[in-house]
């Protein structure tokens, strides 16, 4: 018979066999959610961001060229070429240079003159359908046509650009066999040195003294040999970062040393808690939209009435998106316009675009994380120098100057952070292209 | 000696749980690309297709939206306009899609995108000569 000591003693040893069972299960349950191990909603997410879910960039039926490679190649010459500047001295790549994934390391950036935004990077930018911060261009054609008439971009304009094609023989036989016959530019009295229409005083009145077939023409020209760097831009695709590897090993249930401990607890972080994953999206790690993430604005510590900023037409504050939309939907470059290759059902883009303030008031495009490690600083400003200043802004995530912050506050710990941060570095790889097309021509 | 975590443990516990409850709903919702449901004052009864299934992230694609009222007689020659968005991240939608009618109760909706993954709801404005309702979808993307 039991007597009372006796049942407690055998309550205690059941006692202490169930604290042992539970010590097991815990202690299986704490080894299955090591950082390592992730579950099936985790492994889609992972599959989404890597960089074999990249499709080849959708096509554009803007640019009949857009797939061409000779007019890959052709475009690669110009993208280089300082030539096409009013001063001989920018190309493209002077601001977006390929060693720091095509950014040139300023806030602001350095042509001619001083641009107003940051250069971002252009590796995998042939799949967004937006150009620019605040999305101004809907194609990669009509984005080159901006830098290239800038006065503090290339400086340059049309009709020289066009008279840089014609006087090359190079340039000349390439041009003709993409795209067809030049206009006959040796004829001066018809085709002055320089003119444009939005160039200074000289410049335009000598465009307006042109006829409408000329003027044309020379636009044509300079469309195509946008059309042509555009066919180059969509090489610009980024290889297998360790990230990558780290997933195309954990997808096949293989254990993977490509990244830290701490770069997968921030992994972890990016597409769990911290939320990163909603519009860093997909394999180039941004879902091509625009939105406000309460970017401070310079110009905030200039005044105290933001609110009355948007309604002038040089508003005090970047409105981003909200003026954006309406320069692209007015543009002759777009879609729908008469120099677009694409038929009206082909600009969805562009038809179904939101206009509302609410929509688009401060919102920006979110760029892509690959190779973000080259890229400071960051934010359409450079508003901030390091990753560390950007996730303490997004910690802390202020109300936004213009519009309103589609954020709220992380509450990350330090060690979180530096785990975010740590991870945000496995994104570096450099373009999958021959180092032929990453450098200026012979 | 290897210390209990018991804050560790439960943590944990409660990440794994979260996990599969996000899995469990994830599963359950993803991006449908038919539902029906009943208009706010309950005067017509709504169901859409959207042109994928699932309906995909970041493309832009059109939906039917087929309109009936309570009797099941069809709908038609109603104005219908498209709103909605993300009230979690309080934005609308990328696009303003636009509605235009196809006959025998069907709307063609243009321009539907959906440029985020998380909770989005599509807002329907459907008025008729007599009745003015609208009618609310949430999809999980
Ligand atoms: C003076 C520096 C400079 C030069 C020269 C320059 N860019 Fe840029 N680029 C920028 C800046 C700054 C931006 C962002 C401007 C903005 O959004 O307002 C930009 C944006 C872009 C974008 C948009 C990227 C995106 O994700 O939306 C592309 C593409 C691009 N440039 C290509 C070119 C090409 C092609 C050329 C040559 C024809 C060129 N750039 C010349 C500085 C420059
Ligand atoms: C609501 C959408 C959204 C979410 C969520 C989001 N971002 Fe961003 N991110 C953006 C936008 C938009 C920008 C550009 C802002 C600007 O320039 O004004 C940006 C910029 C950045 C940049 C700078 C990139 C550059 O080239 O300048 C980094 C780094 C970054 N985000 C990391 C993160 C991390 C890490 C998280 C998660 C903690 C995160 N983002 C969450 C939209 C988002
Ligand atoms: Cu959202």
């Amino acid at each position: 018979m039991f007597n009372t000591r006796m049942i407690r003693l055998i309550s205690f040893h059941r006692y202490l066999y169930a604290l042992f069972v539970c010590w097991l299960l815990f202690n299986n349950v704490a080894y299955a959610a090591d950082s390592s191990e992730w579950d099936e909603v985790e492994l889609s997410i992972l599959k989404m961001q890597w960089i074999g879910s990249l499709p080849a960039p959708p096509p554009d039926p803007s640019n009949q060229v857009a797939d061409n490679i000779d007019a890959a190649r052709f475009g690669h010459k110009l993208f280089f070429d300082s030539r096409f500047s009013s001063g001989g001295k920018v190309s493209c790549a002077t601001c977006h240079v390929p060693e720091k994934s095509f950014t040139d390391g300023l806030a602001k950036a350095e042509g001619v003159g001083t641009t107003m935004r940051g250069t971002p990077s252009i590796i995998g930018v042939a799949h967004s359908p937006w150009f620019f911060w605040d999305g101004r261009s809907d194609s990669l054609w009509a984005q080159a046509l901006s830098p290239l008439e800038s006065d503090v971009e290339h400086g340059g304009n049309r009709m020289q650009y066009a008279h840089i094609i014609y006087n090359d023989a190079d340039y000349r036989k390439s041009y003709q066999n993409i795209f067809g016959p030049l206009p006959n530019l040796g004829d001066h009295d018809r085709f002055p040195k320089n003119a444009a229409p939005n160039g200074n005083a000289d410049a335009k009145s000598r465009w307006n003294a042109m006829t409408e077939t000329d003027r044309n023409d020379v636009t044509r020209v300079f469309v195509n040999m946008s059309k042509a760097i555009a066919a180059y831009e969509r090489l610009l695709m980024p290889s297998a970062s360790r990230f990558d590897e780290y997933v195309a090993a954990t997808l096949q249930g293989d254990n993977s040393n490509a990244l830290t401990n701490d770069e997968i607890a921030g992994l972890k972080l990016f597409i769990g808690k911290a939320m990163c994953v909603t519009c860093h999206q997909g394999p180039l790690f941004t879902n091509h939209g625009f939105h406000n993430v309460g970017a401070p604005d310079p110009a905030s510590k200039k005044s105290w009435i933001p609110f009355l900023s948007f309604f002038k037409d040089k508003p005090l504050f970047d409105v981003g998106r909200y003026k954006g939309v309406k320069e692209a939907q007015a543009s002759e470059f777009n879609c729908l316009g008469e120099y677009s290759d694409a038929n009206e059902s082909d600009c969805a883009e562009i038809k179904f675009a939101n206009t509302k303030y609410l929509a688009t008031l401060g919102a920006f495009k979110v760029p892509t994380l690959r190779n973000i490690s080259a890229t400071a600083p960051y934010f359409h400003f450079g508003q901030f120098a390091t990753l560390s200043e950007v996730l303490d802004h997004y910690n802390k995530t202020p109300e936004d100057v213009v519009g309103h912050n589609e954020l709220t506050e992380l509450k990350l710990s330090n060690n979180e952070l530096a785990q975010l941060e740590a991870f945000l570095h496995s994104l570096t790889s450099p373009p999958a292209i021959t180092a032929e097309l990453l450098s200026a021509p012979d | 000696m290897r210390r209990f975590k018991v804050g560790l443990v439960v943590k944990k516990c409660a990440f794994l749980l979260g996990c599969l409850i996000i899995a469990v709903t994830a599963y359950a919702e993803s991006g449908d690309q038919t539902a029906e449901a009943i208009s706010e004052e309950s005067h017509f009864r709504v169901s859409y297709k959207a042109q994928y299934d699932p309906v995909p992230l970041n493309q832009i694609h059109p939906w039917v939206l087929h309109v009936e009222d309570m009797e099941g007689n069809l709908v038609e020659k109603a104005v219908v306009t498209v709103d909605g968005g993300m009230p979690a991240h309080n934005h609308g939608l990328p696009t303003e899609p636009v509605a235009t009618e196809l006959g025998g109760g069907d709307y063609l909706i243009e321009g539907i995108k959906f440029s985020m993954t998380g909770s989005w709801e599509m807002w329907f404005y459907i008025q008729t000569e007599t009745i003015t309702d609208k009618v609310k979808f949430e999809l999980e993307m």
